[in-house]
């Protein structure tokens, strides 16, 4: 598991406050949409948060709730942004 | 998201119906031959008809407004009111049919736009604007001429109207019909999808566009109890929400009028930066209420939601914790 898709998991457990199953489910599965505790504000929340920690900025075109919600595709997008930031 | 009842509670067919369908089709086929003026003045002419004929429409406005601002003085009688509003819901719903055959510099000489200023400060910051209102029944002409004067200004409207007053005939083909409808004139819309409208929203805000949301309809996750006219009653904090996170500024804004003239009014704009605990979310909340208060003791026969289910649309607190303890 790549470093920052575990930052993002730690993120978002700690941002929503999810029990330990709930997390253990996101953990495997990667799909933050799937989860009904996470709404489309708190996804929102988690990607302000994103730029602030790794200094980049999602793209009007990229803030797409798909990608978000997909955790594997958002780490690939963090890294690729970072990369050429 | 509220939820709705289920539509096998409903009954097959309703008169609403029948008279939805016969706005959504012969009616819009109707207007479509005839000149925008000749249209505006048969509507006027009929208006008082149709007030009195809607004798069961009149008496359910009047109970919502006895509901909601109790013995309180409106300086003016609640019938003449009641008669002012079925004037301009019908007036309103003509103005959807005509609106893209309107006269734009007619429709601007006769309109005022008053602290245009303050939404253009808003926009000079760079982060989109918020532009927060109730369910007034000049709104959607009201972004039409600011869309046609160069403000891209979306609305975040649900894709599908659910309708409480419409049988499971109406909901599965009328209300759909009419959504396409509605999205066909409000030109640019996020749909308010549970699980995508905060991103779709932010990405609006990230092009730096003006998004419109109504605070007057528990349209969001996170409802936070407030008092309204001295009762206790359940209000979305979504856009609050996303002030705080996106550092988008707030706009209020009425509309008021029709498409003889409009009068649009912006305020000042209010910026709110880190997520509020539960007390400074009810302090940032209050003056949005507080103003909401004043435009309909200004306004009563411009707010459409007398109409749509004043209850279900600002749920009482009590009810809401029933409804929680029952589940």
């Amino acid at each position: 598991m790549s470093e920052t898709r575990e930052t993002i998991l730690n993120m978002v457990c700690e941002q929503v406050g999810l029990d330990e199953e709930a997390s253990k489910t996101l953990r495997s599965r990667g799909r933050l949409d799937e989860l009904t505790a996470v709404d489309s504000l708190l996804m929102v929340d988690l990607v302000i948060s994103l730029e602030e920690r790794f200094g980049i900025r999602f793209e009007p075109a990229d803030i797409d709730p798909e990608l978000v919600g997909d955790i594997s595709r958002l780490a690939d997008y963090v890294d690729k942004a970072v990369r050429e930031s | 998201m509220a939820k709705h009842p289920p539509l096998k509670s409903l009954p097959w067919l309703r008169l609403h119906d029948i008279a939805a369908w016969i706005y959504i089709y012969p009616v819009r086929a109707l207007v479509r031959l005839l000149p925008v003026n000749v249209t505006c003045w048969l509507v006027e002419r009929l208006a008082p008809l149709y007030a009195l004929v809607r004798v069961d429409l009149a008496r359910s406005i009047r109970n919502a407004m006895t509901y909601l601002f109790m013995d309180r003085d409106l300086g003016r009688p609640k019938d003449r009111i009641v008669r002012e509003w079925i004037r301009r819901d019908l007036r309103k719903a003509v103005d959807d049919l005509v609106m893209h055959r309107l006269d734009i510099s007619a429709l601007r000489e006769h309109s005022t736009i008053e602290g245009l200023h303050h939404l253009d400060d808003a926009l000079a910051r760079g982060r989109g604007v918020l532009v927060v209102s109730g369910h007034f029944h000049a709104n959607r002409l009201s972004k039409f001429l600011l869309r046609r004067s160069g403000y891209s200004i979306v609305s975040v409207r649900n894709p599908v109207p659910y309708s409480a007053g419409l049988g499971r005939l109406g909901n599965w083909f009328v209300a759909p019909a009419y959504g396409r409808f509605l999205s066909r004139i409000v030109e640019d819309e996020v749909p308010a999808t549970p699980g995508k409208v905060g991103m779709l929203v932010l990405r609006k805000l990230r092009e730096n566009r003006i998004v419109n949301m109504h605070i007057d309809v528990r349209l969001a996750t996170e409802c936070i109890p407030m008092p309204f006219f001295g009762v206790e009653r359940l209000f979305p904090v979504g856009f609050l929400r996303l002030a705080e996170t996106t550092g988008a500024p707030l706009v209020r804004m009425l509309c008021t009028g029709d498409s003889s003239g409009l009068h649009i009014r912006f305020e000042e704009p209010v910026c709110f930066s880190g997520r509020s605990g539960p007390d400074e979310l009810q302090a940032r909340m209050r003056p949005f209420l507080e103003r909401l208060e004043a435009w309909l003791t200004e306004y009563p026969e411009e707010w459409e939601i007398w109409s749509r289910g004043l209850g279900r649309r600002l749920g009482l607190r009590k009810n809401r914790e029933k409804n929680e303890r029952n589940t």
